[in-house]
């Protein structure tokens, strides 16, 4: 197809921005050899003319989704070459101060989000920022780039789909260049036309030669018109090579010499050049000059990143790179107060209050979910969200499909966008779904982009074994503890639910909140629910990040418990004050941030722990706690911590069986009254004289 | 002027034999032009040359197993004086 030419102005820039990538790939990869660079590279010699054909379509104020191949999109994109040379020597003056590297270079103020090496990473995330863009009225766009590699990650069928059922203006651009590392990638699918895919999703689609700048924006430009113009996603396909290996230390031993000749024959930056003087758009002359142009300046970029300060090793730990509202140190709170009777509601009603208040205060908040808001539905799982549909509108409380991955990507990637979103799943037991989303995206992207960017979402996930066997009774809280850049909340009564809820969907990081099914008092009864009605109210308020709250008060003894334990603690601290013992019943509420001044304070004072929780023993959140009490307070404690958790064994159904695996109030009496018995101080004290 | 070292190349060992330098010193060189060729335990591959300037020193002739990290060669300005 004979494609146009562009101005002369805009030729020689677009040949110049070719040069400068290839320029930036081949004295990063010499001065690699060099040992000038740590860790490795991907590079993306031969595939210039998708990241500048593509990118030069683009406003500052669109985003693009990279992958661990990332340095052309990000300068195709704007990204200074000083600041991304830098960023990949590991300098302070990096695009992203050197937390990022090769693998995660971008710039969220240019509108690259740090790119994500996970492959097929971004597809879910992609939707997400699009939603945001859309959302806020703007008709921006979010280009999402990733290789023939991701086409076949789950991840790619759910950001696709997603993108495709609600509208939004994404274009997902895969770069073919017919390996996913060694392997060739018509050895791993039956359908090699990645174009052709669109049409599982009702999409629009395109194949087209990568290697040619002018096709690639032919392409681009028919995409981004359908995008901006509110017509929703678009699948492009581009065929390119890239001449180097996967990463450093590919010899390239799958591929023949004359397949790689073969390519580089069609060299996207010698074909134009030699074009533009055929067609008589440019002089020799002028190519000439825009390709030293395009040198000099990486020329500049690498003596800027070889003189570049490395950065001081203490920021590594700033609390505000990791968080956007860092942890900070906290007073436990008391023993919930009573009040007005008409107030005394249950958790269900008191987290349904408390997102109606913020979806009414603040414009930017959205829900979504799995059968939120359709009429006649099921108003979220265990009806929480009954109304807030009619009351707010669709397009804030989101039905999606049944596809956590997208779910919880397109949150990450609304936040990011610049709303504030409550993504949440009908049982805890799928968030394994999203383990990359959440994991690799959510914890990450904040530190990595440097503590440019702000991740406010809260996913709710309710736990808790209630008859329905394995897969839909798992309490995963303790998973997320062990995630820097996640915050974990578990809300075991309604006062606490509103105060640590609202508090949570304000704050600027994500934060996982686990509700626990036999708690919730919504209409549907469960077997074994239990009461926890109590006083909240009217006006949503918030509670610290990060406060436990003490349930009682004692003096010989500190039970710490989430959930049903919780309960069970508190009636078995009224049978103990009979005997004359006052235990002390603390909800630690937050796992993450962890209210280690409020326990540890209790445990001072009593001198015993015991630590209870649904959560399976072996590496339960209760293993931490102990492990740190156990440690820190070594010669306050009378009597080892003891845990009294979930057998490790899968939930069983029948109820007789799960009550054998989950922890009963006859183990934490027992506990309790193990750790009475002991006063190895005493004995030390006689022993020693 | 900048020192050359020579580049970890080889799949399991970290020594090569350089067989022959195309350039003299005092000869112009520019980044990418294959510097010399080497032999490491798998192959026989070029050595890019990884900046402009004058071949000022070559400091391991061909002939010499060298170790990856070893300084090879001298590029520099005119004039620029290479540490004996």
């Amino acid at each position: 197809m004979t494609q146009e030419h562009f101005s002369l102005d805009e030729s020689l820039h677009l040949l110049e921005e070719m040069v400068l990538i290839r320029q930036f790939e081949q004295v990063a990869y010499l001065r690699y050899l060099q040992g000038e660079i740590p860790g490795t590279l991907h590079q993306s010699q031969g595939q210039e003319a998708v990241a500048v054909g593509v990118c030069s379509l683009l406003r500052k104020e669109d985003w693009i989704t990279s992958t661990h191949r990332p340095h052309g999109h990000a300068l195709a994109k704007g990204l200074d070459p000083s600041a991304g040379m830098a960023e990949i020597y590991g300098r302070a003056t990096g695009c992203l101060g050197g937390r990022g590297g090769s693998m995660h270079l971008g710039d969220p103020d240019l509108g690259i989000l740090p790119s994500i090496a996970i492959v097929g990473g971004g597809i879910t995330l992609a939707p997400g920022i699009a939603t945001a863009l859309k959302q806020r009225g703007t008709d921006n766009i979010v280009v999402c780039f990733f290789g023939d590699g991701a086409v076949n990650e789950g991840a790619f069928h759910e950001g696709v789909n997603y993108a495709a059922a609600f509208n939004l203006p994404v274009i997902f651009v895969c770069e073919n260049n017919m390996y996913g590392a060694s392997t060739p990638f018509h050895e791993t699918t039956r359908n090699v036309n990645v174009a052709s895919r669109g049409a599982a999703y009702g999409i629009p689609s395109e194949q087209a030669d990568g290697m040619d700048i002018r096709a690639v924006r032919a392409a681009t430009q028919r995409a981004v018109d359908t995008a901006r113009s509110g017509k929703g996603p678009v699948l492009l396909e581009f065929l390119t090579y890239r001449y180097v290996g996967h990463s450093r230390g590919d010899a390239r031993g799958y591929r023949t010499k004359e397949e790689e000749a073969s390519w580089q024959a069609k060299d996207p930056i010698k074909t134009y050049g030699t074009t533009l003087v055929e067609d008589g758009i440019a002089t020799e002359e002028q190519v000439k000059e825009a390709t030293s142009r395009g040198k000099k300046r990486i020329a500049e970029a690498l003596k800027y990143a070889q003189n570049a300060p490395w950065p001081d090793p203490e920021t590594a730990l700033a609390p505000n790179i990791i968080y956007g509202n860092p942890p900070q140190e906290v007073q436990g709170a008391g023993p919930l107060e009573p009040g007005a009777e008409d107030r005394v509601i249950s958790i269900a009603d008191a987290i349904r209050e408390t997102l109606d208040s913020e979806l009414e205060t603040d414009p930017s908040l959205i829900l979504l979910g799995e059968d939120v808001g359709v009429p006649g539905g099921f108003g979220g799982a265990f009806g929480v969200y009954q109304g807030l549909a009619e009351k707010y509108g669709r397009d804030r409380v989101i039905d999606t499909p049944i596809s956590e991955k997208a779910i919880i990507g397109a949150a990450i990637g609304a936040a990011i966008g610049g709303l504030r979103t409550v993504p949440d799943l009908q049982y805890a037991d799928f968030v394994f779904e999203a383990m990359d989303e959440l994991v690799n995206e959510a914890a990450k992207q904040r530190y990595m982009s440097n503590g440019k960017l702000t991740i406010p979402m809260v996913l709710r996930c309710p736990v808790g074994a209630s008859q329905r066997g394995a897969q839909h009774a798992q309490c995963p809280e303790s998973f997320f503890m062990h995630v820097p850049g996640i915050k974990v909340l578990c809300i075991s009564d309604p006062y606490t639910a509103k105060g640590a809820l609202t508090a949570a969907i304000r704050d600027d990081d994500p934060v996982l909140v686990f509700e626990h099914k036999l708690l919730y008092g919504a209409k549907r009864k469960e077997a074994g629910s239990i009461d926890t009605k109590a006083y909240v109210p009217e006006e949503n308020f918030e509670l610290p990040v990060g406060q436990a709250r003490i349930r009682r008060r004692g003096t010989d003894a500190t039970i710490l418990a989430t959930f049903t334990e919780l309960y069970a603690a508190l009636e078995l601290a009224e049978k103990f004050a009979e005997e004359g013992i006052e235990i002390e019943v603390i909800d630690p509420v937050w796992l993450s941030p962890f209210d280690w001044t409020t326990v540890k304070d209790s445990v001072r004072r009593t001198g015993r722990l015991v630590i209870a929780h649904e959560a399976h023993l072996t590496s339960g959140w209760g293993a931490e706690v102990s492990a740190r009490i156990s440690d820190e307070l070594y010669e306050d404690l009378k009597a080892p911590v003891r845990r009294v958790a979930s057998r490790d064994i899968p939930m069983p159904f029948s109820p007789p069986l799960e009550a054998a695996v989950l922890p009963q109030k006859e183990h934490i009496e027992a506990a309790l009254r193990s750790v009475l018995a002991m006063d190895h101080r005493r004995v030390e004290l006689v022993v020693g004289g | 002027m900048e020192a050359i070292i020579m580049p970890a190349l080889g799949q399991t060992s970290d020594e090569a034999t350089i067989q022959e330098w195309y350039f003299k010193e005092g000869d112009t060189v520019e980044m990418g032009d294959p510097l010399l060729s080497v032999e490491t335990d798998k192959a026989q591959l070029d050595v890019e040359c990884v900046a402009d300037g004058i071949l000022l020193k070559i400091v391991t002739p061909a002939d010499t197993i060298v170790t990856a990290g070893t300084v090879i060669a001298y590029i520099g300005d005119e004039g620029d004086v290479v540490p004996e």
